[in-house]
């Protein structure tokens, strides 16, 4: 019978060994990827350990190459005021400053899995609303036949970019807005979008339209920062600022407008 | 008629669980108070919403009375990008900065309660390790209008030759 509860706890041991692995800090050590490889989040994390330090680098979903955030420090979080942070941690704290926006990404363990919560917050008065966001990562494939240095989204080096999905010189993936799109203010828009450059020339009637307008705007993530002015083929003349949110490859949608510009939606 | 009244009350109850699992900023608004009424944490919560903005009050506990901790402005989250804060606020961040230390809290709704979790780190080179909390809170019960409060009324009846009812009950003993 000794025996038996000797083996039996010999087993539970080696098992509890294998499965809980690693505990503390260096459980957040390593190149996390995103579960969903559809995301147009967060793609990947790389988590450097040292001691109780922790620096957190991140990527976010970008095209051609995901958009490199940079790397932050870390705050590491255990569950008491007088625990071992190194043995004890269960959380980390990582706060992307892009500017315009702030990202906080709040990281727990979960099995051999990362769970992240990222609260994205706009500084810029943009109308945008601040959002947050789930994701699951799981540990990166080692090396080999990848890139250098792990993983690395779709098998190219991460961009020099930041985070919010608002970065200049990035588009999403499979973002395409070349075409002809309707608007709910009636008129319709003939857009060409080159890189990360988009033009569009709208009008309300082709042969005598009240107004007709330009535009010319950045794409930065899953934004457009844009100018737009009204051109002498309407009588109406007024020009401003446009920001626009992709919210897929047939939707625009303004987040905000000046100017006195009507339209809010376009779809093709 | 018992079935009739059992569906009614099934039904009843979906609505009041559809409506509270309904997220908005003012799902937030009001006085919270820590289920765990021996936390050495966080003891109540007062957050008072206006439009898009939140403001959060909160209190830790300490002797004889609970510290104050002072109210914050809050950030309030929604889904996404392009979506109404007022209407689809799915979590409130608010950081509370006591000189030494720096708590941050993250407030979400979880059916009629919030659930907080608290990381409070030190920014005074104490060795003090950072550390995270989690609690969760209920509504404070309004004060409850007794028969008491009920019976200050009838007094703003009486004129100035009436005899108050206590010395009435005085002299009638």
């Amino acid at each position: 019978m000794r025996l038996l509860y000797s083996c039996l706890a010999a087993v539970l041991l080696l098992l509890l060994t294998a499965t809980g692995g690693l505990a503390g800090m260096a459980q957040f050590d390593g190149s996390w990827t995103n579960v969903d490889t559809n995301t147009r989040g967060i793609t990947k994390l790389d988590i450097a350990v040292m001691g109780t330090n922790a620096k957190v680098q991140g990527w976010g979903s970008c095209h051609p190459t995901d958009c490199d955030w940079g790397t932050v420090q870390a705050q590491a979080f255990a569950s008491g005021v007088s625990s071992d942070i190194l043995s004890g941690a269960d959380t980390l704290i990582a706060v992307f400053d892009a500017g315009f926006s702030e990202t906080t990404l709040v990281i727990k363990p979960a099995g051999n899995r990362l769970i992240v919560d990222s609260y994205d917050r706009f500084k810029d008065n943009s109308g945008r609303s601040n959002y947050l966001s789930s994701y699951t990562f799981q540990k990166a494939q080692a090396p080999g036949g990848t890139a250098p240095g792990g993983a690395t989204p779709g098998g190219q080096s991460p961009g020099g970019m930041s985070p919010g999905g608002v970065i200049p010189g990035s588009v999403p993936a499979l973002i395409d807005l070349t075409g002809v799109w309707n608007c709910d203010d009636g008129g319709k828009y003939y857009v060409r979008q080159l890189g990360t450059t988009v033009w569009w020339y709208g009008e309300l009637d082709p042969n005598t339209p009240n107004w007709s307008n330009v535009m010319r705007g950045a794409i930065s993530g899953n934004m457009i920062n844009a100018d737009w002015t009204d051109v002498p083929k309407g009588s109406i003349m007024q020009n401003g600022n446009l920001v626009l949110q992709i919210a897929s490859n047939d939707k625009l949608v303004a987040i905000s407008k000046t100017g006195g510009f009507a339209g809010s939606v376009w779809t093709r | 008629m018992k079935i009739f009244l059992s569906l009614a009350t099934a039904c009843l109850l979906l609505l009041i669980s559809l409506s509270t699992c309904t997220a908005s900023l003012a799902q937030f608004a009001g006085d919270w108070s820590n289920v765990d009424t021996n936390t050495g944490g966080i003891t109540t919560l007062s957050i008072g919403i206006s439009g898009n903005s939140a403001q959060v009050h909160a209190w830790g506990k300490c002797h004889p009375t609970d510290c104050d901790w002072g109210t914050v402005s809050a950030f309030a989250f929604a889904p996404d990008v392009s979506s109404n804060l007022a209407s689809q606020a799915q979590a409130l961040m608010a950081i509370f900065d006591a000189g030494f230390s720096e708590t941050t809290l993250f407030i979400k709704p979880q059916g009629n309660r919030l659930s907080l979790q608290s990381y409070t780190r030190f920014k005074d080179s104490s060795g003090r390790s950072n550390y995270a909390s989690s609690n969760v809170f209920q509504k404070t019960s309004p004060i409850a209008v007794t028969g008491m409060i009920a019976e200050v009324k009838p007094l703003q009846k009486f004129n100035k030759l009436e005899v108050l009812p206590l010395m009435r009950t005085i002299g009638n003993n």
